[in-house]
């Protein structure tokens, strides 16, 4: 990506460039969070004494933090959250509309894409609404089960991923469906001339090419996916009994409810974490693909 | 609005260098020669509607700005519920560029704003007025931090026992009905289940959906009429997590809901539970309510969440009977919202000035009774006008008042809040959670929160 | 950039029997084929439009409350949310969308061009922490934030529409680097041939062909800033510019919920963005479906 002549020497342009973005992503960014990361080893609290006149505490925080059993079931949360509806539910989903898409009749295609592309585009807080009147009692969901039934607060946890789901999978299908354009047709039409059925085709020739999408798009799903606050902190708050209680949902009550903004902003911290050791993974994945094509 | 479309596309066009668009684009600064003392006060959570905090706000600073035509009240309304007026208010606090002179906050987090260093304290002021002596020691006490008094109460809300009379009737129950201990309570929501099927018989809040609210109105009322009322200990500085009266409560809460008595969890377990009894009683849909007092004021004609005119002939109140009826045999916790002032305030001496004008007869009933509070003020609660704007129901609050109970003030206390939370909702949920798992979900979640050391067992 | 090698490479094996493919698939079979296709693609469509029934119902219900029910007809709700304050929260919102996207657009084209063309030492290391920055929850620095914004008298909507650019910032970066990846060099040799500057380069020859993945770049921040919940709540301190996702946490914190109101306010929160879809989707289908940008 670097060749051409105007790459061969380090540039004063391209820092010109570079300063906007570099400046607005330090102060407002990366400075915070490097703060954020301070905040966590100290006793900053949002009122009381140490509101104003925190101190570093040393390792108080990550003692608590390895001893809170409600971190590690909130931790475990977190995994099932993300892996069901960003993984699984999101990129297969996205995936089934992004093929259906392509070979379906024109009008159908246009009907189904603006509502699922819709509901991705919504704002957070009316998905989340919108989700909860569809799984509370008398809801839309509830009617299919017996007008009285509570689906929401009998499966919390399958609840908020289905409307995760629902809320993402429009983000996933536009991107697969690039991939999936770029797919030459030569290709597919080679492999069914040697009598593959579709779905062979599909699995063995088309994933193939397309893995690599697949892998970014796993990976940015699970990445908004991580970071989100307002779906469930709307529908469930976190409950029924903590169900629901993922980590961003967990840091939000402890610093802003409990007001202990130092455990708090460490909590948020484990999030940041494992979202670095996902794009630190995505990286090792998409290098050894690049090796393997190659 | 137009102004505002060119400052946009001013805005649009330097977003380049964009670290400068906010800082060319600030407030206009308010006339110089005009002394600024801002507000700050919830926008929909404490008063009964958005349109009665108009109301109210919008008439203190007009009337003041009449009277003080050199002064500018500046209005800061927050948005959100409980947690984000906290939230808000803290945050605001946090640099004396932002801190409101004058700021309404919630009674129980009154502790932990002076404890910050953020409150002026009030005690020389306040021996001059007259109203302050009249105030009853306990609500006076929620003000006080190490000796010194920070906050003035501007109205409480406290609990009562709402029954219908209509359906009592109906299912062959006495009225008027004088429950004298909880097992009189349990024994009424029997017969209503067994006679009027698709009443809730009892309903009494659970879960973790409408925060503390749920605790205040349900376990700590029950609490305070307890054998063993203590939440935190005073003299072991510590929690509280099992005692006969914690067994008491949830022994209750596992009666009404393992015998079907309670409400849906739908209900229960909803950010709208505190309020949903409001609609709810007028629609012959409850027949015992562990509720609030706001719930009168709310069916009255100027309020009209809905209005409700039979209220008075169909929604009889009484006391929250204790546990075994020992007199006076009222239970009942108290919490309600008060004004404070910042200790970085430029002009402390007007705002006790504004503050004092809205501690007032007028101004005072008004947000009584458009907020649903029992005025502080001993005299202003014998008032005809505060007692005929919610009849009964205004008159019986201010009976109950003084037996209120106040919760702990430590920040901590919503720790423990969250622990009996998590309690009630899983013994609403499951019917078939016992009272010693209900104890271990409160002992659990405030040992592993705090720590095992800052826990006892009262016995 | 890795996808095109990973794409050639079958495509170049395959290339001998391409245009070879013979007429004789029975028709039949492919009917039932499109049939299977379309029935599922019907049923997903169903699924997903399932849950927005209540907004509609609610809406324009009288007695409008969570459960799913046939309205008895009102526009009351509309009226009540298209007046004063709602109204002003709506034009908030959009202004705060605005300044973000601009924001981030601009911020990220120019980045985006520098890191895609020049030479920037350890590109790659900064294209790799630009990504993971996407996944950082705004909850735990939105109280370093409000402190440095409180200290600059910085409360207000025009910042927090700068705070709300930045948190998109990553992500437009990134789609927009990649988008330019796929932009031929040849095109900016010519100019550079007749002297044009760097910044005429950008604006004349690369944006207009990078454009779908900047229109991506575009919506996304636009639809980030316009849902936006807790940094306007924190950050914004003047009532008159409060927008409109606090207008509807208001509705619920109520002590009366307002249903019909909250769906009626939902809808018409939701209509620019549905609106936005339409207008951008036809002109710039590409761009939308991520163009090149999400090759990895």
């Amino acid at each position: 990506m670097m060749e051409g002549d105007a790459a061969e020497k380090p540039d004063g342009v391209a820092f010109l460039l570079l300063l906007p973005t570099v400046i607005l992503l330090l102060a407002l960014f990366v400075g915070p969070v490097l703060y954020a990361f301070y905040l966590g080893l100290t006793n900053i609290a949002l009122m009381g004494p140490t509101a104003r006149h925190f101190h570093f505490t040393g390792m108080s925080n990550l003692h608590r933090l390895v001893h809170d059993s409600l971190f590690w079931k909130s931790l475990k949360l977190t995994a099932i959250f993300v892996a069901a509806s960003a993984i699984v539910g999101v990129t297969v989903v996205g995936m089934a509309l992004a093929v259906l898409i392509q070979h379906a009749v024109a009008w159908l295609r246009a009907a189904v894409g603006a509502i699922v592309v819709v509901a991705w585009m919504l704002p957070p807080l009316t998905a989340a609404l919108i989700w909860y009147a569809f799984s509370t009692t008398g809801g839309t969901l509830s009617l299919l089960g017996g007008s009285q039934a509570d689906v929401l607060n009998t499966f919390p946890m399958f609840v908020v991923c289905l409307a995760n789901i629902w809320a993402t999978a429009g983000f996933s299908m536009l991107v697969l469906s690039a991939g999936l354009r770029s797919v030459p047709t030569e290709v597919l039409e080679a492999g069914r001339m040697e009598g593959a059925s579709r779905w062979r085709v599909f699995w063995s020739l088309t994933i193939p090419i397309i893995q690599p999408t697949i892998v970014t798009n796993i990976l940015l799903v699970t990445l908004l996916s991580l970071a989100n606050f307002s779906l469930i902190y709307i529908m469930t708050g976190g409950g029924p009994g903590n169900a629901t209680n993922i980590l961003p949902i967990y840091s939000y009550q402890q610093a802003l409810v409990f007001g202990k903004l130092g455990y708090g902003a460490l909590l948020g911290d484990v999030v940041v974490i494992i979202a670095t050791i996902f794009a630190y993974l995505y990286v090792r994945v998409s290098r050894a693909t690049r090796v393997a094509a190659a | 609005m137009l102004e505002h479309r060119r400052r946009l596309l001013c805005a649009a066009a330097l977003a380049a260098a964009a670290m400068t668009v906010a800082g060319g684009t600030s407030r206009p600064a308010q006339a110089a020669d005009k002394t600024v003392i801002s507000c700050a006060y919830s926008e929909t959570y404490v008063f009964d509607n958005e349109d009665l905090t108009k109301k109210w706000w919008g008439g203190i600073k007009a009337d003041f700005e009449k009277m003080h035509p050199d002064v500018t009240v500046q209005l800061v309304p927050i948005q959100g519920g409980y947690d984000d007026i906290v939230n808000k208010l803290s945050l605001l606090y946090r640099s004396p560029a932002t801190a409101p002179d004058i700021a309404q906050m919630a009674t129980p987090t009154v502790d932990r704003f002076a404890s910050s260093g953020y409150l002026l304290p009030l005690d020389k002021y306040l021996a001059k007025t007259d109203w302050w002596k009249k105030f009853p020691p306990v609500i006076q006490g929620e003000g006080a931090w190490q000796g010194k008094t920070y906050s003035v109460n501007t109205g409480e809300n406290d609990s009562m026992l709402y029954y219908n009379v209509d359906l009592f009737k109906k299912a062959g129950l006495p009225v008027p009905w004088k429950p004298t201990s909880w097992n009189d309570i349990l024994a009424a929501g029997r017969v209503i289940k067994a006679k009027l099927p698709g009443v809730v018989p009892i309903w009494i809040l659970a879960g973790t959906g409408s925060g503390d609210n749920t605790v205040l109105m349900g376990v700590d009322t029950m609490l305070a009429g307890s054998s063993t009322p203590t939440i935190f200990d005073e003299k072991t500085q510590k929690w509280v997590v099992d005692s006969p009266g914690l067994r008491e409560v949830f022994g209750f809460y596992h009666s009404v809901f393992s015998e079907g008595l309670g409400a849906k969890i739908s209900d229960l377990f909803s950010t709208s539970g505190v309020t949903a009894p409001v609609f709810m009683i007028p629609k012959n849909q409850i027949a015992i309510t562990f509720g609030s007092n706001f719930y009168g004021g709310n069916w009255s004609k100027l309020v009209s969440t809905p209005y409700w005119p039979q209220a008075a002939q169909v929604a009889a109140v009484v006391p929250v009977p204790t546990v075994n009826g020992k007199a006076p045999n009222i239970s009942t916790t108290i919490g309600g919202w008060d004004l404070a002032i910042s200790a970085t305030t430029k002009h402390p001496d007007l705002a006790f000035e504004l503050l004092d004008f809205m501690m007032n007869k007028e101004n005072q009933i008004n947000a009584a009774n458009w907020a649903g509070f029992v005025p502080a003020d001993t005299d202003y609660v014998k008032d005809p006008s505060f007692i005929n704007f919610a009849a009964p129901y205004n008159e019986l609050s201010a009976v109950v008042l003084p037996y209120g109970v106040i919760e702990p003030p430590s920040g901590d206390y919503l720790v423990w809040s969250r622990g009996a939370q998590e309690a009630t909702g899983a013994l609403a949920q499951h019917p078939n959670t016992t009272v010693d798992q209900a104890i271990g979900i409160l002992s659990d979640y405030v040992k592993n929160q705090l720590d095992p050391s800052q826990t006892e067992v009262l016995k | 950039m890795t996808q095109s090698i990973a794409v050639r490479s079958p495509a170049t094996a395959a290339q001998p029997l391409a245009g070879a493919v013979p007429e004789e698939t029975s028709s039949a079979a492919e009917r039932r084929e499109s049939l299977i296709v379309n029935g599922l693609l019907a049923v997903l469509g169903i699924m997903f439009l399932a849950p927005l029934l209540w907004i509609f119902f609610a809406s324009v219900d009288v007695n409008a409350s969570w459960a799913l029910s046939w309205p008895h007809f009102t526009l009351a709700h509309f009226r009540e949310v298209t007046r004063g304050d709602f109204l002003v929260s709506l034009v908030n919102t959009l202004l705060l969308s605005l300044v973000a996207s601009a924001v981030s657009t601009i911020a990220a084209i120019l980045g985006g061009y520098a890191l895609s063309r020049r030479r920037v030492p350890l590109a790659d290391g900064l294209m790799v922490t630009i990504l993971f920055l996407t996944g950082i929850p705004l909850a735990i620095m939105i109280v370093p934030v409000f402190q440095v914004y409180a200290q600059f008298n910085l409360l207000n909507l025009w910042a927090t529409g700068v705070f709300l650019g930045v948190c998109s910032l990553p992500f437009a970066l990134w789609l927009i680097k990649t988008g330019m990846d796929a932009v031929p060099k040849e095109l900016e040799e010519a100019a550079r041939m007749e002297q044009a500057s760097v910044l005429q380069i950008i604006l004349y020859v690369t944006v207009p062909v990078a454009l779908p993945s900047i229109f991506a770049a575009l919506i996304y921040s636009f639809i980030n800033a316009w849902g936006a919940f807790l940094p306007p709540l924190v950050l914004i301190s003047d009532q008159s510019q409060i927008t409109g996702p606090i207008k509807i946490y208001g509705l619920i914190g109520n002590s009366d919920v307002r249903y019909g109101d909250i769906a009626a306010f939902s809808l018409i929160y939701s209509l620019p963005v549905v609106i936005l879809y339409i207008l951008m989707s036809r002109p710039f289908s590409g761009g939308f479906s991520m163009g090149g940008a999400v090759k990895g």
